[in-house]
């Protein structure tokens, strides 16, 4: 019996210890689910991995292209969003990605203030390739928030010549606060 | 009133055209909707593509992997899987590949054939090729259905960046009569 009590001591105090160590909470975040005329349907799926806790949201939309977007958090925030597209010709321009980098960033459930200054850093860098479908392109921006800490984005767009279902992907990331 | 019996009966002969055109319809095809204990979620969506018809199963796992299975289908029937995994190790010999490929074929809505004789032969081929998880690999199969004519099989593997939410894709593919 003793040693159960001890046992269970251990436990709850590496359980709680665990939670303490987390800096970032689900509470402090706002999940957000995308509502729009050509979503099909949304699947949100929880999960706890290293420690961090994982929240994934599956969109199906009309057009039958797919996104996942995984939001990961504990002492650091961390975004990232894949969206496989199923033609290639709905790309035919910058114009696409500059428009999923907007609307995916709007997921984001942690704002800090370098993300406006991020979209227009990585859009101009974007608005600098002539776009050609069969080549990947991206653009990156780093800044620091005086409350969070170091912050990183991302975007890449990578055409996909393995599958009929799926002919190109673009996917966003995000971190806020700890290491990148 | 009489340009609007001609509208109508100019609708009704080209569907009834597209209809009798397509040798492969629904009702020859069984659609099979997976079960087991490691799905989070299914979502069937069906679309058309000019005379084709076309039904996808989107499935998420519980460990966050993701399968697409399309048929689709008129004057030939194509089964298509783009399956996104969580964690390369899931794919990362050629047996485990096999073991997919024999799950995932299952759900052909065609099935028959040597189907089983083709799984076995890209496995080994795969291996023979010295199949690395951290490259791409493509193998194919030309086989025979008994009823439909040509079956032609084919294993695309491509490994994605270790920091994405999927860590590989690998599609199975098999297209059933018509002409290849």
């Amino acid at each position: 019996m003793k040693i159960f009590i001890t046992g269970l001591l251990i436990t709850c105090s590496t359980l709680c210890s665990a939670e303490q160590k987390c800096s970032i909470k689900s509470t402090d975040l706002n999940f957000v689910t995308p509502k729009a005329d050509n979503i099909a349907n949304t699947y949100w799926q929880n999960d706890k991995g290293d420690g961090e806790s994982v929240k994934r949201l599956h969109i199906t939309y009309k057009d039958d292209s797919t996104a996942v977007i995984k939001h990961k958090f504990c002492s650091e925030y961390k975004f990232e969003a894949v969206y496989y597209m199923e033609e290639r010709a709905q790309t035919n321009s910058t114009d696409k990605i500059k428009t999923s980098l907007t609307t995916f960033l709007s997921y984001v459930a942690h704002k800090d203030s370098t993300q406006k200054e991020a979209i227009k850093t990585m859009m101009a860098e974007l608005d600098k390739y002539t776009f050609v479908p069969d080549e990947a392109i991206g653009a990156t921006y780093n800044g620091h928030d005086s409350v969070y800490g170091d912050t990183s984005y991302s975007i890449l767009y990578s055409p996909l010549n393995y599958s009929a279902i799926y002919s190109a992907a673009i996917s966003v990331e995000v971190g806020i606060g700890g290491i990148h | 009133m009489k340009n609007i019996l001609i509208i109508y009966l100019a609708c009704f002969a080209s569907l009834s055209y597209a209809n009798n055109d397509c040798d492969i319809s629904s009702k020859l095809l069984k659609f099979k909707t997976p079960e087991s204990n490691d799905i989070a979620n299914i979502f069937w969506q069906d679309d058309k593509d000019g005379y084709e018809t076309i039904k996808r199963l989107h499935i998420t796992y519980k460990d966050g992997s993701i399968a697409v299975l399309e048929h689709k289908f008129c004057s030939m029937y194509n089964f298509e899987v783009a399956y996104y995994v969580a964690d390369r190790e899931l794919i990362e010999n050629t047996d485990l590949i096999q073991k997919k490929a024999k799950y995932f074929f299952t759900y052909a809505a065609i099935q028959g054939g040597d189907q089983e004789e083709a799984i076995e032969t890209m496995a080994v081929n795969l291996h023979e090729n010295k199949f690395n998880p951290e490259k791409e690999a493509a193998i194919g199969y030309s086989g025979h259905h008994p009823q439909y004519g040509s079956a032609e099989y084919s294993i695309d593997y491509y490994p994605l960046g270790s920091a994405s939410i999927h860590k590989a894709a690998i599609t199975f593919y098999v297209g059933i009569g018509g002409m290849h």
